[in-house]
């Protein structure tokens, strides 16, 4: 029973974040205001993807992006 | 300020509508374009906005060459925007060719399995104190079993990557290695392997049933940009 899960959203969430935040081209000395914002929201994520229950979470993580931006409380 | 989603090669395919339904533009410096949004202001750290980043990234991509920028970045001029081109011509063109079309795909491999990470506790502080010897003893052997998981563990890992990494012309391990988390890893593929390559992810949860293989994407090469050196981050911090 294959589960790679290649259409599941919410790990395409979590995967996406990992990316978006953490990833890609750095431009240093930018303004990266929001640099804060972004760092808790990180921060969140990172929790998520390691926490033990990641696997069981990820799964019925259909409240995802309901549940997620509490980390961004400023 | 200047929003920046990512660095592209020529092209004509730009979205219309980006982050907070900003429009998209872009600014050519010598063969290098930076797509853009002018916003008003910061834009909030929220993940429906990171898609917004994210949509804007895909459809450019959808016909270009391109270096996904990191969720955030902001400018505060095109002046600005001109000047990171230039400056950094040199690697974003490089990593532009070296990247070309290719995609990039994501796998976390996490162990099922409920039992086998239940690591055996060692009994360091209990009954047998009395004797400096034994307590070195089980201490010892709990080291042992602790580095012979690691060993098999690190075995199982590899018997996933391996066969993965050689469908991809580059592929990087993404996180340390947890006892729930085998596998956390980025793989850069051609359009054209991401067939085969969820075949061979198929292929392989299925001969480890006691394993989830969790594959993502395609995904923009945000795990393949290289980084600045020194010298181009001096350069940088001087214009």
């Amino acid at each position: 029973m294959p589960q790679s899960h290649w259409n599941d959203r919410d790990v395409s969430l979590l995967e996406l974040l990992d990316r978006a935040l953490d990833k890609g081209v750095i431009v240093w000395g930018d303004l990266t205001l929001s640099v804060a914002d972004v760092d808790l929201l990180y921060v969140g994520v990172r929790l998520l993807l390691t926490s033990v229950e990641t696997a069981e979470r990820t799964k019925r993580m259909s409240a995802a992006t309901a549940e997620l931006p509490s980390y961004t409380a400023s | 300020v200047i929003y920046l989603y990512a660095i592209a090669a020529p092209g004509s395919c730009l979205p219309p509508r980006g982050l907070l339904a900003a429009p998209v533009a872009e600014l050519a410096h010598d063969a290098l374009y930076a797509i853009f949004s002018p916003l008003a202001a910061p834009p909030p750290a929220m993940p429906n906005v990171v898609w917004q980043h994210e949509q804007v990234i895909e459809a450019v991509m959808a016909e270009r060459a391109l270096l996904p920028v990191r969720f955030g970045t902001l400018l505060p001029s095109e002046a600005a925007l001109r000047e990171l081109l230039a400056v950094r011509h040199a690697r974003f063109q490089a990593d532009l060719v070296r990247i070309g079309r290719q995609i990039e795909v994501g796998l976390r491999v996490l162990n099922a399995d409920e039992t086998a990470p239940a690591a055996p506790p060692a009994p360091l502080s209990t009954s047998d104190t009395s004797s400096g010897r034994s307590y070195m003893a089980a201490r010892l052997a709990a080291t042992r079993a602790e580095r012979e998981r690691a060993t098999q563990a690190a075995i199982l890992a590899e018997a996933i990557h391996a066969p993965l990494a050689a469908l991809a012309s580059e592929s990087v391990q993404r996180t340390m290695r947890t006892d729930k988390l085998l596998l956390s890893a980025a793989y850069l593929i051609n359009p054209a392997q991401l067939a085969p390559f969820q075949k061979r992810v198929a292929q392989l949860q299925a001969q480890h049933p006691m394993l989830r293989l969790l594959g993502t994407g395609p995904w923009p090469p945000y795990s393949f940009v290289s980084a600045p050196n020194a010298d181009e981050l001096l350069r940088e911090q001087q214009v």
